[in-house]
């Protein structure tokens, strides 16, 4: 399916809608990768869903820790 | 009680009017359906009503309140929804050519939650095509108008929702936000609007669109509205594995306990004239955020000046790249199969999906716990909640922001969602409230954001700022 569709935008590269979504997504990859230096090598998505659950708890426990509790 | 004065009441006031039986479910039932039968084709925000279904379900509500039974704080109200949740035999049509005939086999978490305190299921209300666009307009099932003024957007992709809870024609509304499509709409209708911590709310049941960013909550015309519909919907469900584990909120308690002392956070950057966003804030808008700070400062909250991180930035972008590749696969099979079946908007941004590589995706997702650290690390060590708009302009009209007759606007359209969707991207609780009005008359708004799961603090605050500016809906003009 992806080869298709690429097949499909490459044939129309000067359709202006092409045109855009192609520079639209160089754009979106480029801003990322200014970013990547920040991940480590053992980074994974999952990390998120962790950390977002996890992060009251943390909150809670530094409150702790710095009451000495 | 008068038809109009029945239309009025808000969730809270039918909920409590049946209760104490001023008033009977069916009598509610029959008017609302009245109302939506005579004024939600003028909006187009009407996909289908249930009527089958909720009037034996009235009738059993009102037997049981008669015989001293109460199903729990929403008893014999009914309420409509986004056309994206599903009940088992009845249609969900998404907003889409392609499922106008889609039956499924299961109901929604979120409604069985709903029915649990007593509501009755409606209907369902018209929504941008698969929930993909903002502005709310529809090739397939025709575009939902502003109650304000038909001539402007809605927003989206929760259209139908804002639309019949801003004119009376609903107590209250499920959507769905994944770029700000809660936020959005509700913005944009003077309305009040939820998007919950990611996995505060399970999304079984629900249409996807991209399952790392995709969120459900509640469009309502008060706070007090919005907190028990997010308490009611919120809460761990086995059958969604994102959903959190954490108990189930409770936002009712301490939401009139006020805001003294509370730390709201306003990014520094727009004193400069610049802005934490990809693109400046509009002034009319802007002018409106510092009405409502003028009134947080009254109600004697703190307003703490600060920068936010650079990265945050560049969260729009990665937002784009994982709901580009993810609602592409969601469609792949359709978009294979019957291509010419969507409209060419949807079908344009899904396309665009299959440019993203695996690896692109993939670094996206990773940089979100990164980014999300540094984020709470750098605001809320300094303030309890985040204060920023939601539309960086004023409304615009239905037409100019059609890019099928004014190609234009597209340079606009993918900066629309520039102050939403990083929340969507961090999974943060954002809760929209409305501002003012810019110079076309119509509505904008600000959101707050939080903490993980710390919606309380939001509705808290939302609370304070509408019992402070004296705020009723229902005094607001419109036509």
């Amino acid at each position: 399916m992806q080869h298709n569709c690429t097949a499909f935008l490459e044939r129309n590269a000067d359709v202006p809608e092409v045109q855009s979504a192609l520079k639209s997504v160089k754009f979106l990859t480029k801003s990322k990768d200014i970013f990547l230096k920040r991940l480590s090598f053992e980074a994974e998505p999952a990390d998120f869903a962790k950390f977002l659950s996890a992060s009251k708890f943390n909150k809670r426990q530094s409150k702790e820790e710095q009451h000495g509790g | 009680m008068e038809d109009e004065a029945l239309s009025r009441m808000s969730l809270t006031e039918v909920s409590a009017a049946i209760a104490k039986r001023k008033v009977s479910s069916q009598e509610v039932v029959r008017n609302n359906l009245a109302q939506l039968e005579k004024h939600g084709s003028s909006l187009n925000c009407l996909a289908r009503l249930f009527s089958e279904y909720v009037w034996p379900a009235a009738e059993k509500a009102d037997q049981e309140l008669a015989s001293g039974n109460s199903r729990g704080r929403l008893h014999g109200v009914p309420l409509t929804h986004k056309d994206m949740f599903y009940r088992a035999g009845q249609i969900t049509a998404c907003g889409a050519k392609i499922c106008e005939r889609y039956f499924p086999e299961t109901t929604a978490t979120v409604l069985l939650n709903l029915e649990q305190e007593g509501a009755l299921d409606m209907g369902r209300l018209n929504m941008v095509e698969f929930a993909y666009g903002l502005t709310g307009h529809n090739e397939i099932t025709g575009d939902v108008r502003n109650p304000w003024n038909p001539e402007y957007i809605p927003g989206g992709s929760s259209s139908g929702p804002a639309a019949a809870v801003a004119s009376f024609l609903s107590y209250g509304s499920l959507g769905s936000d994944t770029g700000g499509s809660i936020r959005f709409p509700a913005s944009c209708c003077g309305l009040v609007g939820m998007k919950p911590t990611y996995g505060r709310v399970s999304r079984f049941g629900a249409m996807p669109l991209s399952f790392s960013l995709d969120h459900i909550g509640p469009l309502t015309r008060s706070v007090e509205d919005c907190a028990l519909l997010t308490e009611i919907i919120s809460g761990s469900d086995p059958n969604d594995s994102t959903s959190s584990s954490r108990p189930k909120g409770d936002y009712l308690t301490e939401l009139e306990t006020g805001i003294r002392g509370l730390k709201i956070g306003v990014p520094t950057t727009y004193a400069s004239g610049a802005s934490p966003f990809l693109a400046p804030v509009h002034p009319e808008v802007m002018r409106e955020m510092e009405k409502s700070l003028a009134v947080f400062k009254a109600a004697g909250a703190e307003i703490v000046p600060l920068e936010l991180p650079d990265s945050f930035k560049i969260c729009n972008d990665l937002a784009n790249i994982i709901a580009g590749a993810e609602s592409s696969s969601a469609h792949a099979n359709w978009l294979k199969q019957r291509a010419e079946d969507y409209g060419s908007q949807t079908r344009e941004r899904l396309l665009t999906g299959f440019l993203v590589s695996a690896v692109d995706y993939l670094d996206a997702l990773k940089l979100r716990k990164e980014i999300l650290a540094e984020f709470i690390r750098d605001v809320f060590s300094k303030v309890d909640v985040l204060h920023v708009p939601v539309v960086p302009i004023p409304v615009p009209t239905l037409a100019e922001s059609n890019i099928q007759n004014n190609p234009g606007f597209i340079e606009y359209l993918s900066l629309l969602g520039h102050c939403t969707r990083p929340f969507d991207y961090l999974g943060l609780p954002a809760f929209a409230l409305p501002a003012g009005l810019t110079d076309n008359g119509m509505p904008t708004g600000f959101q707050l954001t939080a903490p993980p799961f710390e919606e309380s603090v939001l509705f808290r605050a939302g609370r304070a700022y509408e019992r402070e500016t004296k705020w009723s809906f229902s005094e607001l003009i419109f036509q």
